[in-house]
C-alpha cells in the first residue's frame, strides 16, 4: 500500500473527527436526559479516537483536552458519576473546543496555539467532584436498557454496511450534476427532432429513458436526509432554553426527508431563527404556563415533508401564538407602514409585517432574538433559494412556520414567456396568477396615470410594467406579425408587493436547467440566471425581485416620510376639483386651497419678465402652464379661453392653466402611493377613473419667486 | 527568436491577432439571445451546451456598427472563467511572428483601443493589433439609474 503523506492523513483526521463531533452533539444531549451504555461508549469512541489520532499526529494540545474528556467519561461510563447539567455543559464546550481547533488544524497544520487549559481543569474538577453524585442511577438504568439494546443493534447493522460508502469530493459531484444538465438539454433537442427512421426513434426513446433515470440518480447523490441538519437542533434547543430560563422539548417528524446539499446548507440559518425565535417569542415560562394549564415544558415540533415536488419544514410550537396587534403598531411605530394602510391589510399581509426588516413583537432585546432581524434574515434566505414562508396558524394555541422549499437548485419548474420576440423563463414560485386580456378588455382594463399603467385587479390596483419597457427592448419585427393585441399579465409577488408583467405571450410551464450568468453579467440585476431550451436557444432568467426593484416597485420598505405624509391624508373626506391636462391626464386638488375658477381670453396673457402674467382684479397675476410643467401636451391650446385654477397663496393669487375642469366631487380619499413622480402626491379612484393628485406644495415653488432664482444659478 | 503565433481577424478594417494558445475555437454566426442594457455584450450563444457572451470587438473598440445582413463571425477565447466569444468581421490566417516585428501601441491610438491592445507586429503590407484577451473581455454591465419614475416607464420611451 502506498504510504499516505501527512496532509492526506491530516486531512481524514478532519474529515472523520468532524462528523464524530457533530453526533456528539445529540448523544451528549441525550446522555444529559438519561445514562445507557450504548450512548456512553459511542461518545467514548469518539473522543478516544480523537485523542489516539491527534496524538500521532504530533497534536499534543488537542491531545490533552480530548484526554481530559476521556477521563471524565471513564468515570461516567464507571458509573461514578452522572452527566448532569453541569457536566454536559463542559462536556459540551469541549466539543466546542475540540471544534474550533480542528479550524486551527485544517488552516496552519499544526495545533499551536490552541489553547484550553482552563476547559481541561474544569473538566478535572468535575471528574473530582461528588457534587453529581450517584443518585438516582437504578431508576435511569432501567428505562434506558430496552433503547439501549436497540442502539447497539443500529450500531452494528451500520457497521455492517461502512465498507459500501464511499467519500466522494462535493466539486466532483456538482461538475457530474451540470454534465448531467447538459446531457437532458441534448437528449431535449434529439427528441424535437422527430425522426423518420424507426431505429432512431426507438434509440433516441432509451437515450430518453437512461437520461431520465441518470439525472433522478444523479440528484440522489446530492441529497441528504434534513436529519442532517436536525442533529444540530437538540443542542440548539438546550442552549436557548437555558438561557431563557424556559423548558422546551424538540420532537422531529420526517427526518429522512431528502433535500439537496446546498439547500440544506442554505435553510440552516432560517431554521436556527426561527427555532430561537419559537423559544424566546413563542413559548412562555414554566410558570406562565402553569396559569394557563399547559404542561411546564413547552414543546417545539419540527416537520419535514414532500408536498407537490417541493418539500416543507415546519417549525410549530405551542406557546403563546403570534400577538398580530403587536406587529402592526410595531411595524407602524418604526415607520415601515401607515397606520391607516396596515388596518386596511388582510390578516394575513399583517402578520406577514414581520419579516420586514426592524419590526419585533419583543419589547426587549434579549441575547436570544429581538432585535427585530430575525424574520427579515428568514424571508430573504429562504426566497433567495427560490422558497417561500408561510405562517400557517397563529391562534393561541402556538405558531407555526412553514418553508416551503424546491427539491433542488439546479433544476426549477418556470414559465417561458415571450416579449418581443425573446423567450424569458421565470420561476414558478413567483408567479401569483396568469391573466389574460382581449384588446378591448385591454383598452378599458388598463388606466394610465401618468404614464404609469395600473390594472384592476378584483378591486385591486397593481401596477403594470411592460418587460419589453423595463428590458428596453428595441422593437423587433416579432411582436406585430405574430400575433393579436391581447395583452398577457403575469402577476407577480415581489415581497410585499404585487405587480403584472406584460409579455406579448406567454408560453408553457417547462423544468429548466439553471445556469449561472458569466461573469460579465453579473450586473444584470434584472435576471437571475439562464438556461438552455429545448431548440438550444438560450433564455434569460428574470429574477422577479431584481426586476420589481429595477422598475421601481418598492420591495422592502416604504420611505417613512411619505408615509408619514401620506397617512394624514389618507381616506379623508376631500372636496375636490378634478381637471384635465394633456389628452387624457384626469388629476385633482383639494379645493379648500382652490380661490377661483376663471376663464380668460388668450391673448389677455401677457408675458413679463420671462413670467407668464394676466390682469387680475386691478393687479397682476402670474399664470403657470400645467401642462409644461408634468410634461404633457396640452390640447386647449387653440381654443380662445384659457381656463385657469386660481390659487391663493399667503394673499398672492397665482392661476394654473388646465385644458379643462371636469368636475367638483366630494370623495372618500383612498390614496395609492405607487411609484411616485414630481409633483404628483399620489393616485386614487376617483368616480371610478384613476386620477392623479396634485402636489401643490411642490407647483406653488414656481411662482413664489422661482422663476428668479432659476434664472440666477444658471 | 521565438516564433509566436498569432490567429488574426479583421474587425472595421483592422487586423488583429491573438496569440493561438488563447483560441479555443473558430465557429460561424450562431443564434445569439440579447442581453439588456448592453451594448457591446451582444448576446448569449448555446455552444455545446455552454452558455457563453458575445462581446462585440467594433462596439467594444467603439468602431462604427456594423451593417445590418453582415453576420459575424466567433472567435471563441478560452477565459479564466470559462469561454467567451469575440465577435469579428471576417476570420484571416495563423500568422508566424518574431519580436523583430513588435512595436509598442501607437501613442496617438484611440484611449478605447490602448485599453485592450498590448502592441502592434509590422506583417508584409499590413499591420496586426495584439489584442489583450483578458482585457478584451473584460466588460461588465452598468445598470442605468432606476430613479423613482423609471426611466423604462417614462412615456416618451413608451411609444
Amino acid at each position: 500500500m502506498a504510504r499516505k503523506n501527512f496532509d492526506e492523513i491530516l486531512k481524514e483526521f478532519l474529515d472523520e473527527s468532524s462528523e464524530g463531533l457533530q453526533q456528539l452533539d445529540t448523544l451528549l444531549v441525550k446522555l444529559e436526559h438519561g445514562r445507557d451504555a450504548a450512548r456512553v461508549d459511542d461518545i467514548f469512541r469518539v473522543i478516544h479516537s480523537i485523542k489516539g489520532t491527534s496524538g500521532l499526529l504530533g497534536l499534543n494540545n488537542l491531545e490533552m483536552l480530548a484526554h481530559a474528556g476521556e477521563d471524565l467519561l471513564t468515570e461516567i461510563r464507571d458509573g461514578n458519576l452522572i452527566a448532569g447539567k453541569e457536566i454536559t455543559t463542559a462536556l459540551l464546550q469541549m466539543v466546542d473546543s475540540l471544534r474550533a481547533a480542528m479550524g486551527l488544524v485544517a488552516e496552519k497544520k499544526s495545533d499551536a496555539g490552541f489553547n484550553a487549559s482552563s476547559l481541561i481543569a474544569r473538566l478535572e474538577s468535575l471528574k473530582d467532584s461528588e457534587s453529581e453524585a450517584v443518585l438516582g442511577q437504578e431508576e435511569s438504568l432501567e428505562p434506558a436498557a430496552a433503547e439501549a439494546e436497540q442502539d447497539v443493534a443500529a450500531a452494528r447493522a451500520h457497521n455492517g454496511v461502512g465498507a459500501q460508502h464511499l467519500r466522494v469530493d462535493v466539486s466532483l459531484l456538482d461538475k457530474l450534476m451540470n454534465m448531467v444538465g447538459e446531457l437532458v438539454l441534448v437528449r431535449n433537442q434529439i427528441m424535437q427532432l422527430g425522426h423518420s427512421n424507426s431505429a432512431i426513434t426507438s434509440s433516441s426513446q432509451k437515450l430518453h429513458q437512461i437520461t431520465t433515470e441518470l439525472q433522478e440518480g444523479m440528484m440522489k447523490t446530492r441529497m441528504q436526509p434534513v436529519s442532517n441538519l436536525w442533529d444540530r437542533v437538540p443542542r440548539l434547543v438546550r442552549d436557548v432554553s437555558i438561557t431563557c430560563n424556559k423548558q422546551v422539548r424538540v420532537e422531529f417528524e420526517g427526518g429522512e426527508t431528502e433535500l439537496d446539499k446546498t439547500i440544506l446548507e442554505a435553510i440552516k440559518d432560517p431554521l436556527t431563527h426561527l427555532i430561537r425565535n419559537a423559544i424566546d417569542h413563542g413559548i412562555e415560562t414554566p410558570a406562565e404556563r402553569r396559569a394557563k394549564s399547559k404542561p411546564e415544558e413547552g414543546t417545539i415540533i419540527l416537520r419535514a415533508y414532500h408536498d407537490g415536488g417541493q418539500v416543507c419544514i415546519e417549525v410549530s410550537d405551542d406557546g403563546k401564538g403570534i400577538d398580530t396587534a403587536r406587529i402592526v403598531a410595531d411595524a407602524v411605530d418604526k415607520g415601515s407602514i401607515s397606520a391607516d394602510r396596515a388596518a386596511r391589510l388582510s390578516e394575513r399581509e399583517q402578520k406577514a409585517l414581520m419579516f420586514l426588516p426592524g419590526v419585533s413583537t419583543s419589547d426587549d432585546i434579549t441575547k436570544v432574538s429581538g432585535r427585530g432581524v430575525g424574520m427579515d434574515v428568514v424571508k430573504t434566505n429562504t426566497e433567495r433559494i427560490g422558497g417561500t414562508v408561510d405562517i400557517l396558524t397563529a391562534s393561541n394555541g402556538g405558531a407555526c412556520f412553514r418553508l416551503t422549499i424546491p427539491l433542488t437548485l439546479a433544476i426549477i419548474p418556470a414559465l417561458v414567456v415571450v416579449s418581443r420576440g425573446i423567450r424569458y423563463a421565470i420561476p414558478q414560485v413567483n408567479i401569483l396568477e396568469l391573466v389574460r386580456l382581449s384588446a378591448d378588455q385591454a383598452a378599458a382594463g388598463i388606466e394610465e396615470a401618468r404614464g404609469c399603467s395600473v390594472y384592476r385587479l378584483r378591486g385591486r390596483l397593481i401596477p403594470i410594467l411592460y418587460l419589453h419597457e423595463v428590458l428596453r427592448l428595441k422593437d423587433g419585427d416579432a411582436r406585430r406579425g405574430q400575433q393579436s393585441d391581447d395583452v398577457n399579465l403575469v402577476i407577480l409577488q415581489a415581497g410585499l408587493h404585487s405587480f403584472g408583467l406584460a409579455v406579448d405571450d406567454i408560453n408553457d410551464t417547462e423544468e429548466i436547467v439553471v445556469k449561472p450568468l458569466a461573469r460579465q453579467l453579473k450586473g444584470l440585476t434584472v435576471c437571475s440566471g439562464a438556461t438552455i431550451m429545448g431548440d438550444g436557444a438560450v433564455a434569460l432568467i428574470i429574477d422577479v425581485i431584481g426586476l420589481a426593484r429595477r422598475a421601481g416597485v418598492e420591495v422592502q420598505n416604504e420611505a417613512q416620510s411619505r408615509t408619514a405624509a401620506a397617512a394624514e391624508q389618507d381616506a379623508k373626506i376631500e372636496r375636490l376639483v378634478i381637471f384635465r391636462v394633456g389628452k387624457d391626464q384626469r388629476l385633482a386638488m383639494p379645493l379648500h386651497l382652490v380661490a377661483r375658477l376663471e376663464e380668460f381670453p388668450r391673448n389677455k396673457l401677457e408675458t413679463s419678465a420671462g413670467q407668464l402674467v394676466v390682469q387680475y382684479r386691478g393687479g397682476v397675476m402670474p399664470v403657470v402652464k400645467l401642462a409644461r410643467v408634468l410634461n404633457l401636451e396640452s390640447d386647449s391650446e387653440g381654443s380662445d379661453l384659457a381656463q385657469v385654477i386660481v390659487y391663493e397663496k399667503q394673499g398672492k393669487s397665482v392661476g394654473l392653466i388646465v385644458d379643462e375642469i371636469v368636475d367638483i366631487v366630494e370623495e372618500r380619499l383612498t390614496v395609492h402611493e405607487a411609484d411616485f413622480q414630481k409633483n404628483i402626491r399620489g393616485r386614487a379612484v376617483i368616480q371610478g377613473r384613476v386620477t392623479d393628485l396634485l402636489e401643490i406644495p411642490h407647483i406653488s415653488e414656481l411662482w413664489t419667486g422661482a422663476a428668479e432664482t432659476v434664472r440666477g444659478v444658471n | 527568436m521565438a516564433t509566436q503565433q498569432f490567429c488574426t481577424f479583421r474587425a472595421g478594417g483592422e487586423l488583429f491577432g491573438v496569440e493561438v494558445e488563447r483560441v479555443q475555437e473558430v465557429i460561424n454566426y450562431q443564434q445569439m439571445t440579447p442581453i439588456p442594457y448592453s451594448s457591446a455584450l451582444r448576446g448569449l450563444i448555446n455552444l455545446r451546451g455552454q452558455i457563453i457572451v458575445a462581446i462585440d470587438l467594433r462596439t467594444r473598440l467603439r468602431m462604427e456598427e456594423r451593417p445590418s445582413g453582415y453576420a459575424p463571425m466567433n472567435v471563441v477565447l478560452r477565459g479564466d472563467d470559462g469561454a467567451v466569444s469575440l465577435l469579428v468581421d471576417e476570420i484571416c490566417d495563423v500568422v508566424n511572428v518574431t519580436e523583430k516585428t513588435f512595436e509598442a501601441v501607437p501613442v496617438t491610438m484611440s484611449a478605447a483601443f490602448k485599453e485592450i491592445i498590448s502592441g502592434v507586429h509590422k506583417l508584409d503590407g499590413d499591420l496586426m493589433l495584439v489584442l489583450d484577451a483578458q482585457h478584451a473581455i473584460n466588460v461588465g454591465i452598468e445598470m442605468p439609474e432606476a430613479n423613482s419614475a423609471g426611466p423604462a416607464l417614462s412615456p416618451k420611451e413608451a411609444n
